[in-house]
């Protein structure tokens, strides 16, 4: 491996003399990951209607011929080549394809391991660069120590090429600031983009000593560790719909205890429901029913605390030069890439239990480096008390906190006590041509309005200097911070219903690429919203 | 501040006309192979819900495209680019000329007969991301595009 990499290394290598293959281990891992398929087909072989059985045999053992000569072959044609200037990856049994990744584009390396990768001691390399979609690279699986090294080198290089090229032609790639000087290469402290925040900042939570840190070596921080603990308690304090899931999934099973004449019951139910509802037992139903809720709350939530835990395992938040890091994982290792220099939002999150208990977690919204939809926001910190996330956000983006947040028209209350009226009023009439009781649902009448009120005051926003900071929502709180520098595009919504009320949302539109979080100031008075366009667009052109 | 050509309204009632016939033609399938099938007591009498359908539409054909135009203004300012547009919900929208990616001239038969052309601006945002000004002038269009061309950046995320 190593001497692919000597600095007197031609430029013309030819991948077939010199591309080495994946560990072989991926070879038994590829075929591992063949069997549910395999199993499922001679499954249906067995099983299959006595006429044609001999048609699902057919199809197994023409499966089951060509599966793992294909997995072999796949292995035996394909071949990497990191030389000094790019990665060749060549592969195909038939078709050949050959890829010639350009080592200065690629944005990110990811290393994923899954369980059985973990016992084979291999990982999946993941290069993403920025764009292309056709110059995705996936090595799966090279031995851990083999995809570290690559991840290494390909830092490596990027570091010097950064350094080279800083006098030269600054604005080659995106991750090099205009603002910056090469004083930034040689200094201990990590490079940040000027306008955006200052990330030497987030030097202080570093609880290791200081490396000695040039800019070829690793220079890596560590921000964050999440202890077993807080695992446990964030588990805890989790509340995820699991719960119904697990008490749809325990239904599925019992049902097929249920006594035998359900069905009779359930015709009954439908002809003649005061009878049917006279002949039960409530007394004894309503035990059952609360007997059996408390049982799946109890095991949802257990079950929710070893999913996270098992998630989040030994969390560690890192960062190096402009780019943070995470790593977390039991079963499943995950890394992260997050480039602060693409960084397009910043979401502090919780939701109304944890926030009672003062734990925030930190999420950050990129813009897309691959050409890949839908790629979640990353989560740079999953839990932890809100001190603890304010300060490391700070570090990212350096913004004014407290926050000093104005509320929205009180008019919101109306709408949304509005719209809650018109739900309310299709249940009420559903339930009435059932013939239920439906005076019972207008008790909800003042819980509603409740309701929107609450939504009302957990509404806010600010503008700051060169931020935007907006706050949402009751039951799963989040608070956005957008660059101004970053927008994109900015909207004033008005739709019929908000006109009659003189009120507008105001749109803040960015490239992140997930389209979870989006930056609204919802129900804000319509001149405002006009108003604020103006200011914002004006401190746009003012910021670039 | 701009408004789109006025042949933008003949444009806009002929894909109204395409938008009359689909709903009408959807509405009457509808009438003939679901609701008279399932529910036994149908409030009206025979078709009476597929000509609703088929007045609003027309209704519309005729109401939709001059407020449309009415409401559709553009502003080509100094550093950005301004909408306004929408009959029912109205839309105001700014976007940097320093955000946009690429911009195209857009031509289907129809604009081609009229001589107009859309002016499509993209943007590497999400939402609405798209800026879409139609109803233009072909010429003035592409004359608007070549403008805008010069501010376009690589990097603009």
């Amino acid at each position: 491996m190593t001497e692919n990499y000597t600095e007197n290394y031609i430029d013309e290598i030819n991948i077939h003399t010199h591309g080495i293959r994946l560990s072989p281990l991926s070879m038994i891992y590829q075929s591992i990951r063949q069997i549910p398929g395999l199993a499922l087909t001679f499954y249906f072989a067995i099983s299959g209607g006595s006429g044609e059985n001999w048609l699902y045999i057919v199809i197994a053992l023409i499966y089951g011929l060509f599966v793992f000569p294909i997995t072999l072959l796949n292995f035996y044609y394909f071949k990497y080549l990191l030389t000094p200037k790019e990665l060749v990856i060549h592969s195909g049994i038939l078709s050949k394809k050959q890829r010639n990744i350009s080592l200065e584009r690629i944005q990110n390396v990811n290393i994923t391991q899954n369980f059985i990768q973990r016992l084979f001691g291999i990982s999946k390399v993941q290069i993403e660069t920025a764009g292309d979609i056709n110059a995705e690279g996936i090595l799966d699986s090279v031995k851990t120590d083999r995809a570290n090294e690559i991840k290494q080198i390909i830092k490596e290089y990027q570091s010097k090429f950064e350094e080279k090229n800083n006098y030269n032609f600054k604005n080659i790639n995106s991750d090099i600031n205009e603002n910056e000087t090469s004083e930034v290469f040689s200094s201990e402290t990590i490079i940040g983009e000027e306008e955006t925040g200052q990330f030497n900042q987030l030097n202080k939570f570093s609880d290791r000593p200081e490396n000695q840190s040039d800019t070829e070596q690793s220079s890596e921080k560590e921000l964050i560790q999440m202890k077993v603990k807080d695992l446990v308690i964030y588990g805890f304090l989790r509340f995820r719909p699991i719960l119904f899931l697990l008490f749809a999934w325990i239904y599925s099973i019992g049902q097929q205890f249920m006594p035998a004449d359900i069905h009779q019951m359930m015709e009954d139910f439908i002809y003649d429901i005061e009878t049917f509802s006279n002949s039960l037992d409530w007394f004894l139903l309503s035990i059952y029913f609360i007997g059996f809720f408390i049982i799946a709350f109890t095991l949802s939530w257990l079950l929710d605390v070893l999913l996270t835990v098992n998630q989040w395992w030994d969390f560690r938040l890192s960062i190096e030069k402009n780019k943070l890091y995470t790593n977390h994982g039991l079963l499943n290792k995950r890394n992260g890439t997050i480039p602060l220099n693409k960084l397009q939002m910043l979401v502090i999150f919780s939701n109304v239990i944890r926030q009672k208990f003062g734990y925030w977690g930190l999420m950050l919204e990129t813009a897309g480096l691959s050409a890949l939809d839908n790629k979640r926001p990353e989560t740079a910190v999953p839990f932890a008390k809100y001190d603890k996330v304010i300060e490391l956000s700070k570090g990212i983006l350096n913004f004014e906190f407290p926050f000093n947040f104005e509320i929205v028209s009180r008019k919101t209350i109306r709408r949304a006590f509005f719209r809650y009226l018109i739900l309310l009023a299709i249940v009420t009439t559903t339930a009435y041509l059932m013939g239920l009781a439906y005076y019972w649902f207008l008790i909800l009448i003042p819980l509603l309005y409740f309701g929107a009120v609450l939504r009302w005051q957990h509404r806010g926003w600010q503008i700051q200097n060169d931020k935007i900071i907006i706050k949402q929502g009751f039951f799963s709180r989040r608070i956005k911070i957008v660059p101004i520098n970053k927008i994109q595009t900015i909207n004033v919504r008005r739709t019929f219903f908000q006109r009659r009320l003189q009120l507008a949302t105001l749109h803040i539109d960015t490239a992140a690429s997930s389209g979870i979080n989006d930056a609204s100031i919802i129900d804000i008075d319509e001149d405002e919203a006009l108003d604020l366009m103006n200011i914002i667009s004006n401190k746009f052109h003012f910021l670039n | 501040m701009y408004q789109l050509s006025p042949e933008i309204k003949t444009q806009w009632a002929i894909s109204g006309v395409r938008r009359l016939f689909f709903n009408t033609l959807f509405a009457f399938l509808l009438e003939y192979f679901v609701i008279t099938e399932y529910v036994e007591k149908w409030f009206f009498s025979d078709y009476v819900f597929t000509g609703c359908v088929f007045l609003i539409f027309l209704l519309m054909l005729f109401i939709i495209p001059p407020l449309k135009y009415k409401f559709w203004k553009f502003d080509v300012r100094e550093d950005e680019i301004y909408l306004e547009r929408g009959v029912f919900t109205r839309v105001h929208t700014t976007a940097p000329y320093s955000r946009v990616q690429h911009i195209d001239v857009v031509q289907s038969i129809l604009d081609r007969w009229l001589g107009l052309g859309k002016l499509v601006i993209y943007t590497a945002g999400t939402k609405g991301a798209d800026i879409l000004i139609p109803g233009l002038p072909i010429q003035y269009a592409e004359d608007l595009r070549d403008r805008l061309k010069n501010y376009t950046s690589e990097d603009a995320v």
